[in-house]
Parts: structure tokens; sequence; C-alpha cells
């Protein structure tokens, strides 16, 4: 009997142990203390998984994180993200953000005591690593080809990287973007338009002749609504800046200006003596690109937006811009926009009207 | 000798002709050539006053003819001011630069840059911080109580270091994406943005600046023999040295506040031009003056052609100019030894 009792107990303790050492199996790998995760540049970061200070130095991967409700994560952002009334009204806290550059010390993140970096300028990544942090690159081009698939690689590694709801909503938004791009594509077909489209990049005071290359997001939104980038051969040369007879020598079907300097850089068009005989000026082809918490023509939110707006401005495509902005804001950022306020988007201004500009 | 004499002033004439031909035709292919194709045959009509296209007509009236003219002016004002300098000085090795001019407008428009003031105010405190710093230069030679010219150029190396530190300074507090770009391309020399209002501040001082300089150039020939000799041919050493300063100053700080610092300009040119017709000063400095602006408007044409985007001036004067220069005392070697 006690034999019995004895190789009852041990046979409990074993099962016991067994199911004690393999449900430590599987916590280990459904909440694993790290993760490895593949960046834009190729780089193979492991991070921590409960990465809680952040410095989101890209405002695109800011605006992905507020929308997929990790925005009490960042200590601090890109500078141009902090002073963006938009970004303030939709998301108060934004208003504590640290403004930080592209060549931030990593002295200056220890000090933060940052855990993880996500940057669009990589050149100090090497430094910031040095120091044990982590750093995410992530880009608004891509730096081997087209841009395609890697519109998705934002929001899809900040989901990777912090799981749970944020995942949902990046997997949400990638599903928004894919079926607005067949959409598009069902209405209007694809074409192999030639009409070249200058993209004047005016987040920073660069002028007119700012631009973006062929491996870039505006080119791939140009892709979409069937027309071309003007500057898109410039992919090779990495070449953002042409001459003005450079320029006047693409001689473009229209143009579309966007950024915080739109305004200013719009007037600088049209009263200009070398842009004033240009087709697309003198027929009325110069937009504007709306702003929200960045340039919708930069990969963000407002994505979806922004391929509608572009694929109506060139095709026969329906799209009433006040609906979509209102429903868009609503959708990502839980945000009721007025009529007002969309027509201040529009036109790049802040919430009150005024340029958006802060020197 | 007379024979010799006439010999050498025809061929100074020839090479005069040649090369205002040579500026007459420069400036004709600096009108077609560019990233905007424009057919010779429109400059033609362009000339004569006949319609050619909108865009073109544009190119031509806003962008070509405001920036040649301007690169004419700035060659030919750096031009000269190297000569004098060189000749002041008696060192052929130097460039507009020695007293200080360049680095001090590099600070004075580093810092309107960063101040975020206009493009005139640019200018204008480039060639303000200019003046201060030769003034800077002048002062330090004067307190060593040493009226020979090495102290001056001595002078002039130290303030050159001051303001290349400024330099450093301000680009470093510069914003690293927009400012720092800015100052960069501006520290190299860009005259992509000038109009036809930069050609018209340079006129009037150029036009001075050349026709004294002309005019001083013989006494410019007496003042490289030295004080001794200045004052035994009844030349007043002190008071021609400042005036010749002043004009090389004033033209390299006028310059270089439109166009930027443009290196070996005002350092090949004289020493090429030497080469051609000798050392005398009344052929040196016309000839300095033509063959700066033809090699400023080649060098323009080539900035703007070669790449989609501007490529800084300098980058391209340091290319041919260093072979050049080479070349030109490969030449003086013997004279050198």
């Amino acid at each position: 009997m006690k034999k019995l009792l004895k190789m009852i107990l041990c046979d409990v303790m074993l099962i016991c142990g067994v199911t004690t050492l393999s449900s430590c199996n599987t916590n280990s790998s459904e909440n694993p203390t790290t993760i490895t995760v593949t960046d834009m540049e190729g780089t193979e970061v492991t991070i921590s998984n409960d990465v809680d200070h952040v410095a989101c130095i890209s405002p695109s991967a800011t605006d992905f994180m507020i929308s997929f409700g990790l925005g009490d994560k960042i200590v601090g952002t890109y500078r141009s993200f902090t002073y963006n009334s938009w970004a303030i009204e939709m998301y108060p806290s934004a208003a504590n953000y640290k403004a930080y550059s592209y060549s931030v010390s990593a002295e200056e993140l220890l000090a933060d005591e940052i855990d993880l970096v996500i940057i669009q300028d990589t050149e100090n990544a090497e430094s910031f690593r040095n120091a044990g942090i982590p750093v995410i690159g992530v880009h608004q081009y891509s730096p081997t080809g087209a841009f395609d698939d890697e519109v998705f690689d934002t929001a899809r590694l900040i989901g990777d990287i912090f799981g749970g709801d944020a995942k949902i909503k990046a997997d949400a938004w990638i599903k928004d973007v894919e079926d607005t791009i067949s959409d598009i594509q069902n209405e209007i077909g694809i074409t192999n338009s030639e009409e070249p489209i200058y993209y004047v990049n005016g987040e920073k005071a660069k002028g007119l002749y700012y631009s973006d290359g062929g491996n870039s997001m505006i080119s791939r939104i140009y892709d979409v609504a069937n027309v071309r980038l003007a500057t898109e051969k410039y992919e090779v040369l990495n070449v953002h800046e042409v001459s003005d007879e450079e320029m006047i020598s693409l001689n473009p079907y229209a143009i579309m200006i966007g950024g915080a300097y739109q305004n200013i850089l719009s007037d600088e068009l049209t009263t200009s003596e070398v842009w004033s005989n240009l087709d697309c000026n003198k027929e009325d082809r110069v937009y504007r690109i709306p702003v929200c918490m960045l340039g919708i023509e930069n990969v963000s939110c407002e994505t979806p937006v922004m391929l509608k707006y572009t694929a109506s401005l060139f095709n026969d495509y329906d799209f009433d811009i006040t609906v979509e902005v209102k429903e868009n804001i609503k959708k990502y950022f839980d945000y009721e926009l007025t009529d007002s306020d969309v027509q201040n988007m529009i036109r790049g201004l802040d919430k009150d009207g005024n340029d958006m500009i802060n020197e | 000798m007379n024979k010799k004499g006439d010999k050498e002033n025809r061929r100074f004439l020839i090479i005069t002709v040649g090369l205002v031909f040579l500026l007459l035709l420069t400036f004709f292919f600096s009108m077609f050539i560019g990233r905007y194709h424009i057919a010779v045959k429109d400059v033609f009509l362009y000339f004569l006053g006949q319609q050619i296209d909108d865009v073109s007509g544009d190119v031509i009236t806003y962008l070509r003819i405001p920036r040649t003219l301007v690169a004419i002016m700035v060659g030919c004002s750096l031009s000269i001011s190297g000569t004098i300098y060189q000749s002041v000085f008696n060192n052929k090795l130097v460039s507009p630069g020695i007293l200080g001019v360049s680095s001090g407008a590099s600070v004075g428009a580093c810092l309107a840059i960063l101040f975020g003031f206009s493009s005139f105010m640019i200018s204008f405190s480039a060639f303000i911080v200019g003046f201060i710093a030769v003034f800077l230069t002048l002062l330090i030679a004067r307190l060593f109580n040493n009226k020979s010219n090495i102290i001056l150029i001595l002078s002039g190396l130290a303030v050159g270091g001051l303001m290349s530190s400024l330099v450093g300074l301000m680009k470093y507090l510069a914003d690293s994406e927009m400012q720092l770009a800015e100052m960069t391309f501006w520290l190299l020399g860009d005259i992509s943005g000038t109009t036809i209002n930069d050609f018209w501040i340079l006129l009037p001082i150029v036009i001075v600046g050349c026709f004294i300089s002309i005019i001083l150039s013989w006494r410019l020939n007496i003042v490289s023999l030295g004080a001794k000799e200045a004052k035994t041919l009844g030349v007043n050493y002190k008071a021609t040295m400042a005036v010749l300063i002043v004009i090389a100053t004033a033209l390299t700080a006028v310059s270089v506040s439109i166009s930027g610092t443009i290196g070996w300009i005002g350092l090949v040119i004289p020493n090429i031009v030497r080469l051609l017709v000798g050392s005398n000063n009344k052929k040196v400095v016309p000839l300095s003056m033509l063959g700066g602006a033809i090699f400023m408007v080649v060098v323009d044409m080539l900035a703007r052609s070669l790449a989609p985007n501007e490529i800084p001036l300098s980058v391209i004067t340091g290319l041919i100019g260093t072979p050049l220069f080479v070349f030109a005392i490969f030449k003086r070697r013997k004279e050198i030894q």
C-alpha cells in the first residue's frame, strides 16, 4: 500500500512537473521577453516586448502610433510634428512631446530613458545601437527600387513590435489602403499614362525645386492614379532638388504642392516670371495637397484619402473630399472635423486658418 | 627693342581681340546651353527681337541672361582682384581672399542665413563683414608697427582663421536640414538664384573697379617693385597701395556677396595670362578681366548643364583650375627656381 501510494505520489509529481514545465514553455513562446523584427533597411532588430519610452523621430510613424493607441508611449518626435496644430488639436498630449531632430545624440536619448528609436534618417543609428538603444529605420522611399509593398512597412512594423490592439489596427489600415487601391483601379483601370506631374515637397523651406524621386511614396501614389512623377528618373541619382531649367524642361502636365510651406510656395509659383508661361500654370493645373498631422502625401493614416484625391484630379473618379477627410479622421483618430476644419486642411492651413509654418 | 615692343603690342592686341571674341561667343553659347533645350535659331531670333515660344523666351530673359551677366561680373572682379593682390604683395600665389575678405564675407552670409534673412540681406551682410574682416587685418598689422607686407599677409591669415572658426560655429548652430544646406551651398559658390537686379548691383562697382585698375595698372608695376623703387620713381607708395587694396577688396567683397565664395579664379587666371603676355600689369589687368569673365561663364554653363540639380561653382572651378594652375607653375618653373 505504502509502495502504491509512493508510486501514485511520484506519478502526480511527475505529471505536475511536466505540466508546469510545458506551461512555462508555452508562456515563453506566447509572451517572449524580446521580439525580433527586420526594419525597412533590412536590419534585424531585437526589441524588448515592454517598450514604453519611444523616440519616434518620424512624423509618419508618430501618426500611426497615435492612431493605433500608442501615443502615450512616445517621449519625443520629429520637431515639425510638435508644432503641427492639427496633431495637437486631435491628440492634445502631443503638445508634451519633446522635439527631436534627426541628428539627436545617443546621450540625449539615454538621458530621456528611451528604449526604442523609430527614425527616418538612420545616419546616427549605429551610435544609438552602440549605446544599447534599438533602432528601427523607416522610410518614405525604397532604398532598392519602386516603393510598392514598403508602403505598409511602417504600420506593419509598429503592429509587430507592440502587438495586441496595435497589430489589429495596423492590419486594418493595410487592408484599407489595399482596398482603396483596388477600388480606384477597378474604377479608372490601369493605364501607362505618361502625363508628368511635378511634385513640390514643401515640408521644409527648400523652395520650388525640392521634389522626390521615383522610389518615393508620391511616385507610388501617382502610379495608382495613372500619372507619373515628373522627377521619377532621379531615383538612381537620389536627387531631390532639381535646377530651375531642369524643372521647366520636364514640362509638367500639372503641379502638386504639399507640406507646411505650400501657401508660400504656391504664391511664389504663381507670381514667378519663369513659371508663368508653363502650360500647367496658365491652365490652372496647380493643386494643393491637404495637410493633417503631416502632409497627406506621406505614408500615414491619411494615405487612403491621398490616393482617392490624386485619382480624382487626373481621372474620372468620383470623390467628395470633405466627406472622405471627415470619415477618415473619425475612423483613425476618433476626432470630429467641421466643414471649416476640412477646408483649412485642404488649403494647408491650421484650424484657425493660419499658415502652419513655425520658424 | 622697338621691334620687340611692337611685336609684343601686336601680340597683346591679337590676344585682346581674341578674348573679346571668345567672351561674346561664350555669352552666345550660354544662351542655348542648359538643361532646358533652346534651339540656336531661337537664340538668334530672340536677339533679333523676333517672337519665339514663351517658355524659351522666359528662360533666356529671366534665367540665362541674368546669370551669365553676373558670371561675367564675378569672373572679371575676382581675376582683377587676384592680379592686384599678387602684384601688391609681389607673390604670384596670393588669392583674392588673402586679407580675409572672403572668409569675412562667409561669416556675414552665414550669420544672415542663421537669422533667416532675405537673399538681399545675405549679400549685404556678406559685403559688410567682408570689409570688417579686412579692416581687422589692417588693424592687427598696424599693431606690429612693421611696414613689411609679410605682416599684412600673416594678419590676413590670422583673421581668415578666426573667420573660418566663426563659420564653423555658425554651421554647428544651424538647422541641419535647412540652414546648413544653404550655408554649404553658399560657401561653395552659387549663382543659380541671381536676378538682373544682382547684375545692376555689381555693374557700377565692377566698372569703377576695372576702370581704376586699368588706369593704375602702370603704377601697379611700380608698386610691385617695392617701396624704395616706387619712391625713386616718384610714386606715392602708401597711397597707391591703399587705393589698390581698397579696389581689390571691394571687387572681391561685392562678388562674393552675390555669388558666394568661388575659389581658384583669382589665383589661376592672372597666372595663365602672365604666361601669354608676361608680367606687365598694363597687359595683365585687362586680359585677366576678359579671361576671368570667360572662365566664369564656362564654369556656370557646366554647373547648370551637367546634372539635374546645380553643381556648386567652386567644385567646377577647382576641377578645372587645379590642372590649369599646375600647368602655369610648370611653364614658369625656371622663373620660380
